[in-house]
């Protein structure tokens, strides 16, 4: 497999880089040689809630829960050829997998929507790249996605591949969405836990690797930290948007975490949307109705987590809706209400681009 | 226009979803596709009025008093306020789209570059994700 630093060394012209970001018959504008980097769609994710209630007497009950996961990345691969001008290329860009919402009362099985394949068909060359595969549960069990990869994966297809983010079972907490694989495989999607986790960045940490400046040379590549979770406990107002979407290339969305606690209210949290190549932000809503009185109308107050996009290729990030009703009732059959829910956020669609050299 | 369709094979099991127009799979998939939805996995799509309304106070007030000596100011303010054309008729912007679209791309590099807008908050301002109430749905 070649290395990376083949896609990241900087082009002779790198202004005659283009994004296909529709499915096309694509015809070569000049002679010469030509990187075709095909990204498969992200797969988006399920959302997940858990609905608790506390009694005088029986103390903190899980009332139910239905899990779910984030969205795994589609899978990356690049083939260099020389092309002649006016040549067709038949490009399919491979869609995002829809994001799928988990409400209390209507617990679901299944998948989110999984991404679906890009591929360069033409002469002398058949890139074929899978999507990322979408999040899901069974029962109360979370399932894990699985990232994208290549059909026939051999560095005679390709000059370089890699597969996709996959994305563990969500337990608590919102969680992001994987990344598609620039630096080697894409970054498994975190579990978060207490807060809203950002979605996955490119890079498997927060500073660029050893060798690569912030700026590489290319013009859809900048290295940038992965989005930050957000944490804003007792917050006053009832629904915040993060501030910490993945602002360039490779940066994972923000996870956010919305507190209501020891106040009556609700609770409303979404994660920052992914850039090009990046999970989704996880968005994680937490709303505890106590006041250390009882409260008769808890159940009306509701926790909803939304998990954001991911970008191209990105996997969704989860949304997570956690509420916590407490009564002196101490009445188990008491319903702490259906108002809980978690948003998956929908994969990003694939993507190929085409680099002069 | 862009939309989601799926692709069948001649059992009519699905084979995945794309992202294309109804003539590259009328062309390429003849009787093998199925719409399944606008794309709405793509960027989204913001109101000119909401873009502005991202700007603070004063960063609205440093563009409003360059517009007449600022190439890039007066580009902005017309196209996030709509405008009157040559012929007096009020033409109302359209969407903006997220995407970095060539020429808002410019626009907002040029009110950076000319130092209206820092680069910090034009990332800001491009990638803070869309509310319903931004949308041009809402």
């Amino acid at each position: 497999m070649s290395s990376y630093s083949q896609f990241n060394s900087s082009p002779t012209n790198p202004l005659a880089s283009e994004y296909v970001t529709t499915s096309q018959v694509y015809t070569a504008r000049a002679t010469g040689w030509v990187n075709f980097v095909a990204v498969g769609g992200g797969g988006g994710a399920k959302g997940f809630w858990g609905a608790f209630r506390w009694g005088i007497n029986f103390g903190e009950q899980l009332y139910n829960n239905g899990a779910g996961s984030a969205g795994a990345a589609g899978g990356l691969a690049i083939k260099s050829i020389y092309v002649t001008a006016g040549t067709s290329y038949t490009i399919t860009i491979g869609a995002g997998g829809a994001g799928m919402t988990h409400y209390s009362g209507f617990n679901t099985n299944g998948r989110a929507g999984s991404g679906s394949v890009t591929s360069v068909v033409g002469p002398g060359i058949s890139l074929v790249v899978t999507g990322g595969q979408g999040g899901g549960s069974s029962g109360s069990i979370a399932l894990n996605a699985v990232g994208g990869s290549v059909a026939n994966a051999t560095n005679v297809t390709y000059d370089y591949y890699s597969t996709g983010g996959n994305a563990v079972g969500a337990t608590t907490g919102g969680t992001g969405g994987s990344s598609v694989g620039i630096f080697g495989n894409g970054k498994t999607s975190d579990n978060g836990y207490g807060a809203g986790t950002g979605g996955g960045s490119t890079l498997n940490s927060n500073s660029p690797p050893n060798g690569y400046p912030n700026e590489i040379g290319r013009n859809y590549t900048r290295q940038l930290a992965g989005g930050i979770a957000t944490t804003s406990n007792y917050c006053e107002t009832t629904s915040v948007t993060a501030a910490n979407s993945g602002v360039l290339s490779n940066c994972g969305g923000g996870g956010l975490t919305v507190s209501q606690s020891v106040q009556y209210g609700s609770a409303n949290a979404t994660g920052g949307r992914g850039a090009v190549f990046a999970g989704g932000g996880g968005g994680y809503a937490y709303s505890q109705n106590y006041n250390g009185n009882d409260d008769p109308n808890g159940q009306s107050w509701s926790a909803n987590g939304t998990g954001a996009a991911g970008g191209y290729g990105g996997g969704g990030g989860t949304g997570y809706g956690y509420k916590w009703w407490a009564t002196y009732s101490d009445n188990p059959l008491v319903d702490p209400g259906i108002y809980a829910s978690g948003t998956g956020g929908a994969g990003g669609q694939g993507l190929v681009i085409v680099e002069y050299l | 226009m862009e939309n989601i369709y799926e692709i069948l094979d001649e059992r009519g099991a699905s084979l995945g979803n794309i992202v294309a127009t109804e003539d590259f799979v009328s062309t390429k998939y003849p009787g093998r596709y199925r719409f399944v939805s606008t794309d709405n996995t793509v960027p989204p799509v913001i109101k000119p009025d909401s873009l502005k309304g991202r700007l603070t106070d004063e960063e609205q007030t440093v563009i409003e008093a360059a517009k007449d000596t600022n190439e890039y100011a007066k580009q902005f303010l017309y196209a996030v306020d709509g405008a009157v054309n040559k012929d007096g008729v009020f033409v109302a912007p359209g969407p903006v789209s997220l995407t970095p679209v060539p020429s808002w791309t410019s626009m907002i590099n040029g009110l950076v570059s000319t130092n209206l807008l820092t680069q910090e908050r034009a990332d800001m301002v491009f990638s803070q994700i869309v509310t319903f109430a931004e949308s041009p749905f809402y």
